[in-house]
C-alpha cells in the first residue's frame, strides 16, 4: 500500500476513474469490452513498449517511432508489390523493415545528438519529415522513378499508390495462431505470448550492461564520458533499438487490421502509444515496462467505450470520438507539464 | 613509466600550460602542486583525454606510457590504457546505488548470458556486483551499504567512492587525483593517504595534487612545481624545505590573515534551541547556540557531526525542528528568499551545485541576489514598474568588487564556469556581501582554494566584520584557520554543541572536544 502511494500518478488515478465511469454510462457488456481491450492491446502493445528504452536513455518520448511505422509499412508496400504472401514472407517484411529501421534509427540518433535537450520537439519534427518523405516516394515516385510490379495497387493514373492496399494473403497471419475460446472470450494466444516476450525483451535490456549505460546517460548525460562511456554513441543505441521494436510492432499492427492505409496508417501511432504508456504512470523521465502493459489496459479501455458513452450521455456518438483525441493529447499535455513541476525541485537531499 | 615531454596547451588566446616536462616512476607518489589556474588540472585532464581538451583544438607536446607514445581523444581510451582519474568535480551519478557508480562500464553479468550473447546484452547479476563494491569499499575502510542512492550521501562520502571507483580496476597502472582531499577533514585524509601509500606499493604510480603542503611533504616522493603553466621547479620532497616550495609556487609571500580585535557583547541576533536538521550524513540532533551580534564564531567538528547543517537548517533550505529566534523573532518563515530578505545569508560548501550560476558573467552573479531580493541595481531614468536592469551600474559593481577582492579573470563579462575554484569563492562572497547582510553563515569557505587565495578570503572576512559588524558563522574543518579569525569557536559532536573555546586554547584542548571528550573549564 505504502509502495503504491509513493507511486501515486494523478495521471493514471485519472484514467482509472474515467474508464470506470465511460464503462458504466456506455452500458456495453464487459465481455465485448474485454475482448476489443484485447485485440487493441496486442494490436498497440509493441509499439508502447518501443517508447521505453529512449526515456531510460534521458531522451524523452520518442515521437520518432513514427519513423518505425513507415520502415514497417515500406516493407509490406515492397512485399505486395512482389505479391508475396504467407508467414514466411512475413519474415520477409521483418527482415526489410528491421533493417531500413537501424539504419533510419542512426540517422535519427545522430540528429538528436546535435539537439540535445530538445530531443522530444526534434523527434516529432523528425517524424513529420519522414511522412512526408514517404508520401513523396510512394504517390509520386512508383510509378515514375520506381517501375511497380503489381499494377493492381496502383492509382488508376499509373503514378502512385492507392490509398488503400488490401493485405489479404498477410491478414490475422499470425492471430489466428493458437486461439483459445472461453465462452465469449477470445484468446489468440500467441499473440498475446508474442507481446509478452517483446515486454520481457526490453525488460532483459534495461538491466543488462546497455541497459545500465542508457540508464547512466539518463541521468548524468555527457558527464558519463569521463567514466569511460560514450553517450552519443549509448544514445544512438537507444534510438535504434526503439526504431526497430516500433517497425515489429506496426507489422503486428497492420496484420491485425488487415488492410493498408498507405497515407494514413503510421500517423497517430506515436501520440495514442505515447498516451498509452502516460497513462500506465509512466513520466517523461521514468517509465517501466509495466506502466506500458497497463496503460495500454487503461488507455484502450477508455478508447473503447467512449463513443457508446457519448451516445447514451449526450445522444451523439462524435463527442466521443472527439473525446478521444482530447484524451490523447490532454493525457501528454498533463504529463509534461507535471514532469516540468517536478524536475523544478531544488536538490533537497533523501527529504524532498 | 610515465613520460611527459614539452606539453603545451592554449585555450583560445589563453595560454594554460607551456612546455611542461615530468617523469613518474612505477610506485612512485607524484606530488603536482601550484596555485589555482597554474594549469594542474588542465594538465591532468590531458593525461585522461578529456573531450574538451580535444574539442579546445588539442594540445602539442609528446606523452610516453612505458616508452610507447601516446594521445588520448577520449577517457575510455586512457580507462583501457590503465589510466584511472578522481575528478575535483564529482563525476557520480546522484541517482544510481553506491554499486552502479562504483562498476559503471565494469558490470558483473550472469555467466550464462555472458557466454550467450554480445557483451552488452548479458544479464547483470546484482548480488556479484554488491559483493565487488563492498570488496572496494572495504579496501578504503567505507562500512557504508553499496544499495545506497549516492545522491543522499555527504560529500566526503562521496569523494571516497569516488576513489574507491577508480581503485577497483584491475588493470590500474596510474592514478591521476585532482584534489582529492579537498573535500575530506583532516582525519578522513590521513585515512585516505594511507590507503594511496599501499597501493603506491603495489606498484600503481600517482600524480596527486594538492593545495595542503604539508600533506604532499607527508605523502609523496617527488614533486613538480607549476606556476602559470610552466614548471617551475621539480625536487626530491624529502631535500626540498616547506619555504622554498612555498616561495617556489607562489614567487611572492604570503602575509598571513590575523584577527585584530574582538567585540565581546551580549546581544545575540541568533538563538537557536534544540535545533534539528535532517542533512544526509550531517545530522544536527538538538544544538543550542547563541550567535552575538557582531562577533565572528567558528563551528568545527569531525566530518558527520553536524556542522555543515547549521547553515542549511538556518537559512530554510532544509526543513528543521526546534526553535529559531532572530533578532527576537521567534521561528520566522524560513525559506531562502525569507532569510535573505531579513539579512541573512547562506554560502553553502557545494558551490558547484548551488549558489553559482556557472554560465552568467561575474558581474551578473554579483548583482543577482541584489537585483532579485532588494531591487537595486534597476535603471534610475525608467518608471520602477518597467524594472530593466541598469547594465551600466552592475558592470561598474562587478569591476569595482573584482578590483577589492582581487578576483583573476579577464573582465567582469566572462563566465564564472570559467574561473578557478578560489577565484569563484570570491565571487560569491563578493556577491553575498553585495547584499550587506547582517548575519552571513559560510560552509567551508576555503575547501579547495590555494594558499593566496585563502588568506584573502580570510582577510575578507575580517575587513566586513570589522567595518559593516556582519556576523559571521563559519564552519569549517580547518581548525588553523578558524583560530585565526574567529571570537569564538563552538565544537560540535554528534550533532549536538559540545563546548565552546577561545580561540587561543590550547591544541590538545581542541582535539579532546573535537573528539568528544570532556573539557574542563
Amino acid at each position: 500500500m505504502q509502495g503504491l502511494l509513493r507511486h501515486y500518478n494523478p495521471v493514471t488515478a485519472v484514467f482509472v476513474v474515467l474508464s470506470l465511469t465511460a464503462l458504466a454510462v456506455s452500458g456495453m457488456r464487459p465481455v465485448f469490452v474485454c475482448n476489443e481491450v484485447i485485440t487493441r492491446f496486442i494490436r498497440d502493445g509493441v509499439m508502447v513498449l518501443a517508447l521505453i528504452i529512449p526515456i531510460t536513455a534521458g531522451m524523452g518520448l520518442n515521437f520518432a517511432i513514427v519513423v518505425g511505422a513507415i520502415c514497417a509499412q515500406v516493407g509490406l508496400i515492397l512485399a505486395v508489390d512482389y505479391q508475396l504472401g504467407g508467414l514466411e514472407s512475413l519474415a520477409l517484411i521483418m527482415i526489410v523493415g528491421v533493417a531500413l529501421s537501424i539504419l533510419l534509427g542512426y540517422l535519427i540518433g545522430l540528429c538528436l545528438n546535435r539537439a540535445r535537450g530538445r530531443e522530444m520537439i526534434t523527434t516529432i519534427l523528425i517524424g513529420f519529415l519522414a511522412t512526408s518523405m514517404y508520401q513523396l516516394i510512394f504517390m509520386v515516385g512508383y510509378g515514375t522513378i520506381i517501375t511497380p510490379r503489381n499494377p493492381e495497387m496502383m492509382l488508376s493514373r499509373g503514378v502512385g499508390i492507392r490509398n488503400m492496399v488490401d493485405l489479404d494473403r498477410f491478414r490475422n497471419l499470425l492471430d489466428s495462431i493458437w486461439v483459445l475460446r472461453f465462452g465469449e472470450i477470445e484468446v489468440p494466444l500467441f499473440m498475446l505470448l508474442v507481446v509478452c516476450f517483446m515486454a520481457l525483451g526490453v525488460n532483459y535490456i534495461l538491466h543488462t550492461r546497455l541497459g545500465r549505460h542508457f540508464s547512466a546517460v539518463g541521468f548524468s548525460g555527457n558527464r558519463v564520458e569521463a567514466l569511460g562511456l560514450d553517450p552519443r554513441l549509448i544514445r544512438i543505441k537507444a534510438i535504434i533499438l526503439s526504431t526497430v521494436i516500433a517497425c515489429l510492432g506496426h507489422i503486428i499492427f497492420i496484420q491485425n487490421i488487415g488492410m493498408l492505409n498507405v497515407y494514413t496508417a503510421h500517423l497517430n501511432t506515436d501520440i495514442f502509444s505515447c498516451a498509452a504508456l502516460l497513462a500506465g504512470g509512466a513520466t517523461v523521465t521514468r517509465a517501466k515496462v509495466r506502466h506500458a502493459l497497463f496503460g495500454i489496459v487503461l488507455f484502450h479501455t477508455l478508447f473503447v467505450v467512449s463513443p457508446q458513452a457519448g451516445q447514451n450521455l449526450f445522444g451523439n456518438p462524435a463527442l466521443g470520438e472527439y473525446f478521444r483525441s482530447f484524451v490523447a493529447y490532454g493525457t501528454i499535455a498533463v504529463a509534461l507539464v507535471l514532469n516540468a513541476k517536478n524536475s523544478d525541485k531544488l536538490p533537497r537531499g533523501p527529504w524532498k | 613509466m610515465l613520460e611527459l615531454r614539452g606539453i603545451s596547451k592554449t585555450f583560445g588566446p589563453h595560454s594554460a600550460l607551456s612546455e611542461v616536462s615530468l617523469s613518474i616512476a612505477a610506485g612512485e607518489i607524484h606530488g603536482l602542486i601550484g596555485l589555482n589556474g597554474s594549469g594542474k588540472s588542465t594538465l591532468l585532464h590531458i593525461l585522461f583525454g578529456s573531450s574538451f581538451i580535444h574539442e579546445t583544438g588539442g594540445y602539442n607536446g609528446s606523452c610516453f606510457l612505458d616508452g610507447k607514445p601516446f594521445r588520448f581523444t577520449s577517457p575510455a581510451q586512457a580507462i583501457a590504457a590503465g589510466i584511472g582519474m578522481v575528478h575535483q568535480e564529482f563525476a557520480l551519478i546522484p541517482e544510481m546505488t553506491v554499486a552502479e557508480n562504483i562498476l559503471l562500464s565494469r558490470e558483473k553479468g550472469f555467466a550464462l548470458t555472458d557466454t550467450l550473447f554480445p557483451r552488452d546484452f548479458s544479464l547483470l547479476d546484482p548480488r556479484k556486483n554488491d559483493h565487488e563494491a563492498r570488496r572496494a569499499l572495504e579496501y578504503l575502510d567505507l562500512k557504508i551499504d553499496p544499495r545506497q542512492k549516492t545522491g543522499n550521501l555527504a560529500l566526503n562520502i562521496r569523494q571516497f567512492i569516488e576513489i574507491a571507483r577508480e581503485i577497483s580496476r584491475d588493470n590500474l597502472r596510474l592514478l591521476l587525483l585532482d584534489e582529492p582531499t579537498a573535500v575530506l577533514n583532516t582525519a578522513d585524509a590521513g585515512n585516505f593517504l594511507a590507503t594511496l601509500r599501499h597501493l603506491a606499493d603495489k606498484g600503481v604510480a600517482i600524480l596527486f595534487t594538492s593545495h595542503r603542503l604539508p600533506e604532499i611533504r607527508g605523502l609523496c616522493d617527488r614533486l613538480t612545481i607549476l606556476r602559470e603553466g610552466r614548471t617551475v621547479g621539480c625536487c626530491d620532497v624529502r631535500t626540498a624545505s616547506l619555504g622554498a616550495i612555498t616561495h617556489l609556487m607562489l614567487r611572492e609571500s604570503v602575509t598571513k590573515a590575523g584577527r585584530f580585535r574582538s567585540r565581546p557583547t551580549d546581544d545575540p541576533i541568533l538563538t537557536i534551541r534544540d535545533f534539528q536538521v535532517a542533512m544526509a550524513g550531517e545530522e544536527l540532533l538538538g544544538l543550542d547556540l547563541d550567535v552575538q551580534r557582531g562577533e565572528i564564531l567558528g563551528l568545527i567538528s569531525l566530518s558527520g557531526h553536524g556542522k555543515l547543517a547549521f547553515g542549511a537548517g538556518v537559512i530554510g533550505q532544509l526543513p528543521f525542528r526546534g526553535s529559531l529566534q532572530l533578532d527576537g523573532a521567534t521561528n520566522p518563515p524560513s525559506s531562502s528568499a525569507a532569510m535573505i530578505a531579513r539579512g541573512v545569508f547562506f554560502l553553502s560548501e557545494d558551490r558547484n551545485r548551488l549558489g553559482l550560476l556557472p554560465r552568467h558573467s561575474i558581474m551578473d552573479n554579483i548583482a543577482f541576489s541584489a537585483l532579485q531580493h532588494d531591487n537595486r541595481f534597476l535603471h534610475p531614468s525608467l518608471p520602477r514598474c518597467l524594472r530593466l536592469p541598469d547594465r551600466r551600474a552592475i558592470r561598474r559593481h562587478g569591476e569595482r568588487c573584482i578590483r577589492e577582492f582581487d578576483i583573476r579573470c579577464t573582465g567582469p563579462a566572462q563566465p564564472v564556469g570559467e574561473l578557478s575554484g578560489g577565484n569563484q569563492q570570491k565571487v560569491r562572497i563578493a556577491h553575498a556581501l553585495t547584499l550587506s547582510p547582517r548575519l552571513m553563515v559560510v560552509n567551508e569557505p576555503t575547501r579547495g582554494v590555494d594558499i593566496a587565495a585563502k588568506e584573502r578570503i580570510l582577510d575578507m572576512f575580517l575587513a566586513i566584520n570589522d567595518r559593516a559588524g556582519t556576523t559571521i558563522v563559519i564552519a569549517s574543518s580547518e581548525l588553523e584557520e578558524l583560530r585565526r579569525v574567529c571570537d569564538r569557536i563552538a565544537v560540535l559532536y554528534q550533532g549536538r554543541l559540545h563546548a565552546i573555546l577561545e580561540p587561543t586554547a590550547d591544541d590538545l584542548l581542541f582535539s579532546r572536544a573535537i573528539s568528544g571528550k570532556p573539557v574542563l573549564h
